[in-house]
């Protein structure tokens, strides 16, 4: 059997295009929701969430950072483990800042672990 | 949104992959500087990018001479077939190589991390015993004992050169560089100016290839880059030199498809098994393991993009092979010769210095010994293979 230029073009052509598409339905699959700190209940623990709130408090521990996000009058644990030195900038700040991450339960309130956060211009 | 990054990480690996010495270490490094959010999509746009320069650093390596640390070893061979009119041949053969070690190396890379890593280990203890054998089988596989005395005299000059270079008694910015364009570019372009070698027209025509020895080579080109991604200081052209040694006969057809194959599954395998053991060993895992979290779903994006980035980059690249290739022969030789050897000479000073021109000078005299002594100028790869046999050894 030979494997003539066609063949190559053909099967480069297919993993082209099933890697493409493939790529763009689970990334979008991926997008965090876009919620509100009201709106967190126990059924969203495991989901993947955006929230923009305001650094209220601030805890430093040797392996996390541990800050509390308010937003209308309703807080939030947040936590962040291996956090940069950016990250320590902006929880100074105490500004409004954009969180993504994961609900989950710690000792039997909701919290997000952050993956990432950025400042709001 | 990521689709766009993956598209300009593969357009960026073509301007990488064609301008010698750009190399997508820095220019990782500078994205990563420059962009002030590192998230996902940089690491998509990172690794087609890098695929893509594995493809496309062959181009410039064969047609022109133009040498780059994954590909360099490419050039004998590739020379080899650029001067009986077969080029285009010659890059298509890395490119089948790439494509189908890719997709192996996507297939068996979480099973391999697992399995192997168990035998690091065992296989760090063999290397440098194994590389003494291939540096003897070398040296006595010259014909003459003039040859014979010559390749030893190379084979020693380059491998202090290395350790010196390398193990930073003499501290160079970018090492690889002017040691790999000395003994691999400078010295073979020379010598084609002064032999006044002048290229025919090239074949531009459709080709088969056995699909048999295709996917021998390329399991070959996976299963060494597989080990290669778990160790340190050894790296793919060393990787498919040791293989062309231990395997015998290969054929120079089947040597490029395992220069190809070797230097996209290193890549891949190094980011895949990054995500099952936390380890790196090429500068493209590093920065990865930098900027995401390394979860199941990251993983999932990342090989999605791997698969991608392979079709793209195998059909980019063959299209803009026979683009240059069918404009090759307009220029004369000579001049491209003189262009690119300003050119490394430039990207030489530019990226390591004149520290490094001092460097380049020195690799381009020992490769200019093999070259007018008729011995094989693979004798150079003493300068890797020494100091990483006195690596593993411990001295």
């Amino acid at each position: 059997m030979e494997l003539s230029d066609s063949t190559i073009l053909k099967v480069s052509l297919i993993l082209s295009v099933l890697g493409v598409a493939f790529l763009s339905v689970f990334s979008l699959s991926l997008e965090p929701t876009q919620t509100s700190i009201e709106n967190i209940s126990s059924k969203d623990i495991g989901l993947r969430v955006s929230i923009e709130a305001k650094i209220i408090k601030t805890q430093l521990t040797q392996n996390a950072l541990i800050f509390w996000l308010n937003q209308n009058g309703k807080t939030l644990q947040a936590v962040k483990f291996n956090y940069s030195l950016e990250d320590l900038q902006l929880l100074q700040e105490k500004k409004q800042i954009r969180i993504t991450g994961t609900i989950q339960k710690y000792n039997k309130s909701l919290e997000i672990v952050v993956e990432k956060m950025e400042r709001i211009e | 949104m990521i689709v766009l990054f993956l598209l300009l990480g593969c357009f960026l690996g073509i301007i990488t992959g064609i301008i010698p010495g750009l190399h997508i270490n820095n220019v990782s490094l500078l994205l990563l500087f420059f962009l002030p959010i590192a998230d996902l999509n940089i690491a998509v746009l990172i690794i087609s990018m890098s695929i893509m320069h594995s493809f496309t650093d062959f181009i410039p390596s064969i047609l022109f001479g133009a040498p780059e640390a994954e590909s360099f070893l490419s050039i004998l061979p590739g020379h080899k077939l650029l001067l009986q009119g077969e080029g285009l041949l010659a890059i298509k053969l890395t490119i089948i190589g790439g494509l189908i070690a890719g997709i192996i190396a996507v297939i068996v890379s979480p099973i391999f991390a697992i399995f192997l890593v168990q035998f690091i280990p065992l296989i760090s203890l063999l290397i440098p015993w194994l590389l003494i054998i291939v540096l003897f089988s070398m040296i006595l596989s010259e014909s003459s004992k003039r040859t014979k005395t010559i390749a030893l005299i190379v084979v020693i000059l380059s491998g202090i050169l290395g350790i010196i270079v390398l193990r930073n008694y003499f501290s160079v910015q970018n090492p690889l560089m002017p040691l790999i364009t000395g003994f691999f570019g400078v010295s073979a372009i020379l010598y084609s100016i002064k032999e006044k070698t002048a290229i025919r027209k090239q074949k531009i025509q459709n080709n088969s290839f056995q699909i048999n020895s295709s996917i021998f080579s390329s399991i070959l080109a996976a299963v060494s880059a597989g080990i290669v991604s778990l160790l340190p200081s050894v790296g793919a052209s060393e990787a498919a030199f040791i293989v062309r040694k231990i395997v015998g006969k290969i054929s120079t057809k089947n040597y490029l498809m395992i220069l190809g194959g070797i230097s996209t599954a290193n890549m891949i395998f190094s980011v895949i098994v990054l995500f099952f053991i936390g380890k790196t060993r090429t500068g493209t895992a590093a920065v990865i393991k930098q900027i995401i979290p390394l979860s199941f779903n990251e993983l999932i994006i990342i090989i999605l993009a791997i698969i991608a980035s392979l079709g793209i980059s195998a059909i980019t690249a063959l299209f803009l092979a026979k683009f240059l290739v069918e404009r090759f022969h307009r220029i004369k030789y000579q001049k491209i010769n003189i262009a690119m050897l300003m050119f490394i000479v430039g990207m030489t000073i530019l990226l390591s210095g004149f520290k490094g021109l001092i460097v380049m000078s020195l690799s381009t005299c020992v490769g200019l010994i093999a070259i007018s002594s008729h011995t094989k100028r693979t004798n150079c790869m003493a300068f890797l293979m020494i100091p990483t046999i006195v690596f593993y050894l411990g001295i």
